[in-house]
């Protein structure tokens, strides 16, 4: 073999193979085929290797005639340049040749490597082909125009490879069952419908996310290395291998590997559960959604970019004995205990009616005893010598003990500065913090350098504004569930069945909100046990044959009281949520809505007798009448 | 209906007042007990919510005769049914104008947040409305002499 001249008929990626093999063997190898360059069938970079390990690759050239010796032993090929290839009505391709361009390459032997055919010869007849000779199946079922046949792989798309082959199998095996058990794809196999859900779902909202990265380089062995059968591709090292893994989106989330199945004791893994949507009925509903922290990316004091700033609910976590950092109060930067730590109170709050920089015109209650209470846990259990300074336009302790409190607190040494930084400046190679401060009470400019600085953020509204929308409760102009009176029913929505308590309602501390909740609850059990519910006599009213049901009424409602009944084509009044404003009265176009004993006839009359309500007139009326 | 015959000097505006029966008529009625005096020019219609004042009340008052409407009211984000005040002054809004271009003066309505504990703002409030419509004159729908 060595030294022999070897011709290769084909373009794809068993001829490749074939001409790859037959280098490291010696030969000397020249490919022809019939596709042109760019349409050759062999994978792009298993061309390019085989052109860099030597072998000619001669793409437009068909095989014209095979000649050989007396002997009966091959001389050359005799080739002829292909001018292009037409597709025939039935789908084969037939290529047109450029006349008197034959030549012939000289050579030892000749491999054919021109792709298979399926053989169709023991297939019963009924079976419908297609223009290709293939087997005709539908594209979703994998059925043939036999009754239980089905086809797949090859004889179906044509000769394609081997992973191909059994992708098209195992699909081909899921519709069978189907049909077998008689229920639909989606039904039978709704997990896999879910996975490929939820991984286009987990790409599209990751994109942002993940940090686009190239494919790793696969390593090869040099050219001059190749002359034997030793792998081409040398593998990833392990940190190119763990590189490589991170790319990996996790878009499927779970692997579906089933072993926290086997290993839970208590058999509490169902790897079948689904999502379920119970629809409850109830008579009541309490809103206990509680708050959410603000976010101060956006201020002045560098959270965000000076990791060193962090909030009191971070500060909270440190302290944690069983949380990130083992209950040690540690700069993010270097991992070192923090000494000289500065609160900055109202991070958020007190804004203002224009919410300076984005921040809210309430105070937000809890954050002052917060403050102290992390003051005191830092200088009792975590460094007695800390340096702590909290910076606040007043510290408000309003509770029961929160003023002693406060009073230990600054016996304790934590200084209390009057005022709020104005600048907060990093130092560059120990990321200590410099804070610019007006003490309003000596009306000196600090600058004070600490290692931590914790900022008191604002609570605000969960942003479950959906639920809310859908529960159609008030909202006041922070976001927070309006109260329906702020000192008589504080646990009672603008809807009659609908309690709310705690954060939700408003900022408040663990106490206030047990209280509220048990208000709450007390609320609900007397609405819903009560047996009746006294109705407001003054309520609205519609007459059906004025009402055409445009709905305004239900829009402008705030009680929910009053709906567009779609069958009776009319609005209707919810008596019991009625409160009898009479809102709906001013938007009805044809005056279908009236308040029951409040008509605009009623107050009309009233206004005619204000106007006539002149000591003459009066008089005048009493001495007509006898 | 007699021709409104009368000079300005003598001239007692008419005005009516639409209450809202949780701040603004509970002002009223607080005023009262405390015994601080406003103008008696002022007659007040009791309502549930501003919310329920449409134009048409508005305009059948000037219609009648009357110098001067004016919407007292709850606070806004106070309102006892939430919105309806908001409602109220969007629809004072529009009647002002058409008011100014029927030539009726849009100066003749207005609205007035008060709550309930505010009854000197209450008092302040007419006290100031009657002075204006004092020097902006008779309403020119008005038909009757009046001593109020």
């Amino acid at each position: 073999m060595e030294g022999s001249r070897v011709v290769v008929v084909g373009g794809g990626n068993a001829a490749i193979d074939t001409a790859r093999t037959l280098v490291r063997l010696g030969c000397k190898v020249t490919m022809i085929c019939l596709e042109a360059r760019e349409a050759m069938p062999a994978i792009k970079e298993e061309i390019l290797e085989a052109e860099a390990e030597g072998i000619e690759i001669r793409p437009s050239i068909s095989p014209k005639r095979f000649l050989g010796d007396p002997g009966g032993r091959v001389k050359a090929v005799e080739c002829i340049e292909v001018e292009r290839i037409d597709q025939r009505p039935d789908g084969r391709l037939k290529p047109i040749f450029r006349e008197g361009t034959e030549f012939n390459i000289d050579t030892d032997r000749i491999i054919l490597a021109i792709g298979n055919r399926s053989d169709v010869t023991f297939l019963p007849s009924g079976l419908e082909a297609d223009e290709r000779g293939l087997i005709r199946v539908d594209r979703d079922t994998f059925r043939t125009s036999l009754p239980q046949v089905y086809a797949g792989g090859d004889l179906v798309n044509g000769p394609t490879s081997v992973v191909a082959a059994m992708n098209s199998g195992k699909l081909a095996a899921r519709r069978i069952v189907c049909d077998l058990e008689k229920v639909t794809y989606p039904e039978r196999f709704q997990d896999l419908v879910e996975l490929s859900i939820r991984a286009e779902d987990a790409v599209q909202r990751n994109r942002g996310y993940f940090e686009p990265k190239p494919r790793a380089r696969m390593p090869r062995l040099p050219l001059d290395d190749r002359k034997s059968f030793q792998e081409v591709e040398l593998g990833l090292s392990e940190e190119e291998a763990i590189a490589e893994a991170k790319r990996c989106l996790n878009c499927g989330g779970c692997s579906d590997c089933r072993e926290c199945e086997k290993v839970c004791e208590a058999k509490a893994i169902d790897y079948y559960q689904r999502e379920e949507i119970i629809p409850v009925t109830v008579g009541a509903v309490v809103i206990a959604t509680g708050f959410e922290e603000f976010d101060p990316v956006n201020l002045h004091y560098g959270y965000g970019r000076y990791p060193n700033v962090v909030t009191q609910f971070q500060a909270a976590r440190m302290m944690d004995p069983l949380g990130p950092t083992q209950g040690r109060l540690l700069r993010p930067s270097d991992g070192q205990e923090a000494k000289r730590i500065l609160m900055i109170q109202c991070v958020g709050s007190r804004a203002g009616e224009q919410n300076l920089q984005g921040g809210h015109p309430y105070c937000s209650r809890v954050c002052c005893m917060v403050a102290l209470k992390h003051a005191s846990l830092i200088k009792k259990y975590f460094a007695e010598d800390a340096q702590i300074y909290i910076c606040n336009i007043d510290i408000r302790a309003f509770g029961k003990g929160y003023e002693e409190y406060y009073e230990k607190v600054k016996t304790m040494g934590v200084k209390f500065i009057k005022g709020l930084p104005g600048e907060i400046l990093e130092e560059k190679e120990t990321k200590d913090l410099i804070v610019h401060v007006e003490d309003m009470a000596t009306s000196t400019l600090l600058e004070i350098p600490v290692d931590l600085v914790v900022l008191s953020t604002a609570t605000e509204p969960t942003q479950s504004s959906d639920l809310l929308k859908k529960l159609g409760v008030a909202r006041d102009e922070s976001g927070f569930v309006k109260e329906f009176h702020p000192k008589i029913r504080p646990a009672d929505t603008t809807v009659k069945n609908i309690f709310v308590c705690g954060a939700a309602q408003g900022p408040k501390d663990i106490s206030d909100t047990i209280a509220q909740s048990g208000l709450a609850a007390m609320a609900a059990a007397s609405y819903l046990g009560e047996g009746y519910v006294l109705l407001n006599p003054q309520i609205a009213e519609v007459n059906p044959d004025l009402c055409r049901a445009c709905g305004r009424c239900e829009k402008e409602c705030e009680f929910q009281a009053i709906r567009v009944d779609q069958e009776l084509l009319s609005a209707a009044v919810e008596e019991v949520m009625c409160e009898g404003c009479g809102k709906c009265t001013v938007v009805c176009p044809t005056g279908a809505v009236s308040v029951k004993s409040f008509k605009e006839k009623q107050l009309l009359a009233a206004i005619d007798g204000l106007f006539e309500d002149l000591p003459e007139r009066a008089e005048e009326e009493m001495a007509k009448t006898p | 209906m007699k021709d409104a015959n009368i000079s300005r000097e003598e001239f007692e505006p008419i005005v009516l007042g639409l209450a809202c029966n949780w701040c603004g008529y509970a002002a009223a009625d607080q005023a009262g007990m405390a015994k601080i005096q406003y103008p008696t020019n002022i007659k007040l219609a009791r309502v549930m919510c501003l919310g329920t004042v449409d134009a048409y009340l508005v305009m059948n008052a000037f219609h009648k005769g009357f110098d001067g409407v004016i919407l007292i009211g709850c606070h806004i984000g106070e309102c006892h049914y939430v919105s309806g005040n908001k409602n109220a002054l969007l629809v004072v809004e529009r009647i002002k104008k058409i008011l100014d271009i029927i030539g009726l003066q849009g100066e003749r309505l207005r609205v007035e947040e008060v709550s309930a504990g505010e009854a000197p703002k209450f008092a302040k409030v007419v006290k100031e409305f009657v002075e204006e419509l004092k020097a902006l004159g008779p309403s020119p729908l008005r038909r009757t002499e009046a001593k109020v």
